[in-house]
């Protein structure tokens, strides 16, 4: 008698879902940094404003193209193309889901080790989230994007408490509409940011278990994470002014600045959100990879593939968090447009080769 | 087996998350007060102020206050050496406040604000105070047989930043300040006496040349009312050959600056709430005529410290006010045709105040 749980299709809810694409796009929030006033404020703002367009726009169009295909899902479309397409496929989107991961616990690991908990072990603390996040795959995508709902909404009530502490110290006078010469920074942070999101291949390898899935999940998701982008940016940009450009991370400085009469800081509030948030991102891509290996080795159980993923994630994370540099050539390779094209190359292939498929049959 | 094996790996996973940073006892802490910060013999010097549990002069059973100082190349280097002196590890969480002496605010002020920024268990919002003479010796000033607690001199500068007659500083607003087009920034001035008595001596402003220059705390108190930092002011005022005493508390503080005749303009819309508490040397009947009489003398005391800092500041090319930072958002054209120091000279102040008399006093009552 197989043990395993069947896959049931549908069955992760609109809601959740949601709650899952704005907690996954949000996480970058706190590590954000404009580093210099040509990146600050407005600029960052505009620039984010447009990548989550992009984001939409692609991911409409990419859903389309796997509809036109008569595809649900990213991976029923590769699978049909063939064996060895799929394999390689299955390989590239591993990679991207993969570096996906790790980047998510290297920023967290090192974030925390750099201003929370400062002189704590980095390695340990990527090596615990990898094997929470493991557990987390391993209890299914419907339990990850539950959870992803009440995170969603304390983050939210975290960040007005924040607001309401911060609200004396905003200045209107720091935020400055970019003009023509800001042109080019607000390219460099629209590329940044749309490369950075993975979670359009995130939706659209999951978009077979979303009850109703459409683009309109991505789509409110995007948008709401967008939403809350602008005005967490606007207001550390207010508040903080100058301040904001010799921090490393002036989102968490804001937090930190924020005060209420019976709260004397709120970072440490904030934290445990993040660290949900870390949880649930980290746990939605490792979910995916599991998926992708049982796609090529089906006889594994699931159970096996998620420990597997957490021990193997486990050594990769704590071996990058363990030296600076390491850490740092993940995250360029990461910045650029590896991971973005390589996303792009396996959608746009698999849609190619099922198109020349059909017109191949058509003419038989 | 299998639960064995689970139960096997929830213990080791509780365990070790209990141990991700190094845990340190809170006897085995120094719980850091206040910190002083100097620059003598071409060193720095750290004055630390730190809770101690043991009573020490009066202050019985209260607790009371530990120094540690250390001298070295570099402000960590000094922290370094505190901890490796006294075996404990310093928590700079509960810090009340950093004074800082005027020597280590000179060319030193960008390292120094630098430990300070990178510091992560202080605050943003922590208080910074300059002083001319030493840091060390405000921390050390003694107070009922024992050091005045950093506690107790926030409290007094608080006050002082109440009634308008020093800024109100924090890392926050001083690197706002410092890294802003204006490169200013305005501390509490603090100061001992003779009898080695602490007092708040007004403002120092920190100029863009790294130097510094010290204002009245009289003189301050308009500067405080441009910056809307004044919560409530008392007044003796003479009137009609008597003195009148006043509280007078701001309710609404507008500050705007944009470009008329081609030179900035720093536009005030100030409106106060006056309570006339004490009227001594006649009687004086409370109509509208001697309302609006009343009103007439506080604007004109209120219009005048304005002014009085206004040119103070001007004459000191100190931007604490803001104003170049509103001009480069508000008229950009005129921003970047000028230099800061031409802006700053050709600034023209216009107010517009309107003195509304909420109450009188049982004093003012009886005289009436």
């Amino acid at each position: 008698m197989n043990r395993e749980t069947p896959i049931v299709k549908n069955h992760i809810g609109t809601l959740g879902a949601t709650a899952l694409v704005f907690c996954c796009r949000i996480f970058y929030l706190l590590t954000y940094s404009p580093k210099s006033e040509e990146y600050g404020g407005s600029v960052s703002m505009l620039a984010f404003f447009l990548a989550g367009v992009a984001s939409i726009l692609l991911c409409t169009v990419f859903w389309f193209m796997l509809r036109r295909c008569g595809a649900h899902s990213l991976p029923e479309l590769y699978q049909r193309q063939g064996r060895v397409f799929a394999t390689l496929c299955e390989l590239a989107v591993l990679g991207v889901l993969s570096g996906s991961a790790l980047s998510t616990v290297l920023n967290f690991s090192g974030f925390m080790s750099s201003t929370v908990y400062p002189g704590a072990g980095a390695q340990v603390m990527a090596a615990a989230v990898m094997f929470a996040a493991a557990y987390g795959a391993y209890s299914g995508m419907e339990a990850i994007s539950r959870l992803a709902i009440p995170v969603t909404l304390v983050l939210l009530i975290g960040l007005a408490t924040a607001a309401a502490g911060i609200v004396g110290s905003i200045n209107p006078v720091y935020l400055i509409a970019p003009g023509p010469e800001g042109v080019p920074q607000v390219l460099e942070l629209f590329f940044q940011a749309l490369f950075h999101n993975t979670e359009v291949l995130l939706f659209l390898i999951l978009s077979d278990k979303i009850r109703e899935g459409s683009p309109k999940i991505y789509a409110w998701g995007a948008a709401f994470s967008m939403s809350v982008y602008q005005f967490t940016i606007l207001l550390v940009t207010m508040a903080l002014g100058p301040f904001a450009y010799v921090r490393s991370y002036p989102i968490y400085s804001m937090l930190a600045a924020a005060e209420l009469s019976v709260l004397t800081r709120l970072d440490m509030i904030n934290m445990v959100i993040w660290i949900f948030i870390t949880y649930i991102r980290c746990a939605a891509y490792l979910y995916c990879i599991c998926g992708c290996i049982r796609r090529m080795a089906p006889s594994w159980q699931r159970g096996h593939v998620s420990l597997g993923v957490g021990v193997l994630g486990a050594l990769a994370g704590s071996y990058l968090c363990g030296g600076l540099n390491r850490g740092l050539a993940l995250w360029e390779l990461w910045s650029g447009a590896a991971p973005f094209v390589l996303a792009a190359g396996v959608l746009l292939l698999s849609v190619c080769a099922a198109l020349l498929r059909a017109r191949r049959r058509e003419k038989e | 087996m299998k639960k064995f094996l689970s139960g096997v790996l929830c213990l080791i996973l509780i365990l070790s998350c209990t141990g991700c940073m190094p845990s340190v006892q809170i006897d085995r802490r120094l719980l850091v007060q206040g910190i002083g910060i100097d620059w003598t013999e071409g060193e720095y010097q750290v004055t630390l102020q730190v809770f101690s549990p043991a009573a020490k002069g009066e202050t019985e059973g209260a607790g009371s206050t530990d120094i540690h100082t250390a001298a070295g190349e570099n402000l960590a280097e000094c922290m370094q050496s505190v901890c490796r002196d006294t075996g404990r590890s310093l928590f700079l969480g509960n810090c009340r406040m950093v004074i800082l002496g005027a020597n280590a605010m000179g060319e030193n002020r960008e390292p120094v604000l630098d430990y300070l920024l990178s510091n992560h268990e202080l605050r943003p919002g922590i208080p910074l105070l300059f002083t001319e003479g030493q840091a060390a010796d405000l921390l050390k000033a003694p107070m009922d047989g024992a050091e005045v607690p950093a506690m107790r001199i926030h409290e007094v500068v608080s006050a002082h930043i109440h009634a308008g007659l020093c800024p109100d500083a924090t890392l926050l607003t001083v690197i706002q300040g410092i890294d802003g087009p204006g490169a200013s920034a305005a501390l509490p001035l603090l100061d001992l006496t003779e009898d080695d008595m602490l007092v708040i001596a007004g403002a120092a402003l920190l100029l863009p040349d790294s130097g510094y220059t010290a204002v009245a705390a009289e003189d301050w108190r308009g500067a405080a009312y441009l910056l809307g930092q004044l919560e409530s002011a008392d007044y003796t005022l003479g009137y009609k050959g008597g003195t009148l005493r006043v509280t007078v508390t701001p309710v609404l503080h507008l500050l705007s600056a944009q470009e008329e005749n081609g030179r900035p303009l720093l536009q005030l819309q100030l409106r106060l709430n006056c309570a006339v508490q004490e009227f001594t040397g006649g009687r004086l009947d409370w109509n509208s005529t001697e309302t609006a009489a009343v009103a007439a003398v506080v604007e004109r005391q209120a219009q005048q410290e304005l002014q009085q800092s206004f040119g103070l500041i001007q004459a000191h090319q100190a931007d604490v006010l803001g104003l170049l930072p509103q001009m480069k958002k508000f008229t950009p054209k005129l921003y970047q045709a000028h230099s800061g120091a031409w802006l700053l000279e050709q600034a023209e102040l216009k107010t517009e105040i309107q003195v509304n008399i909420t109450s009188l006093g049982s004093g003012a009552r009886a005289a009436a």
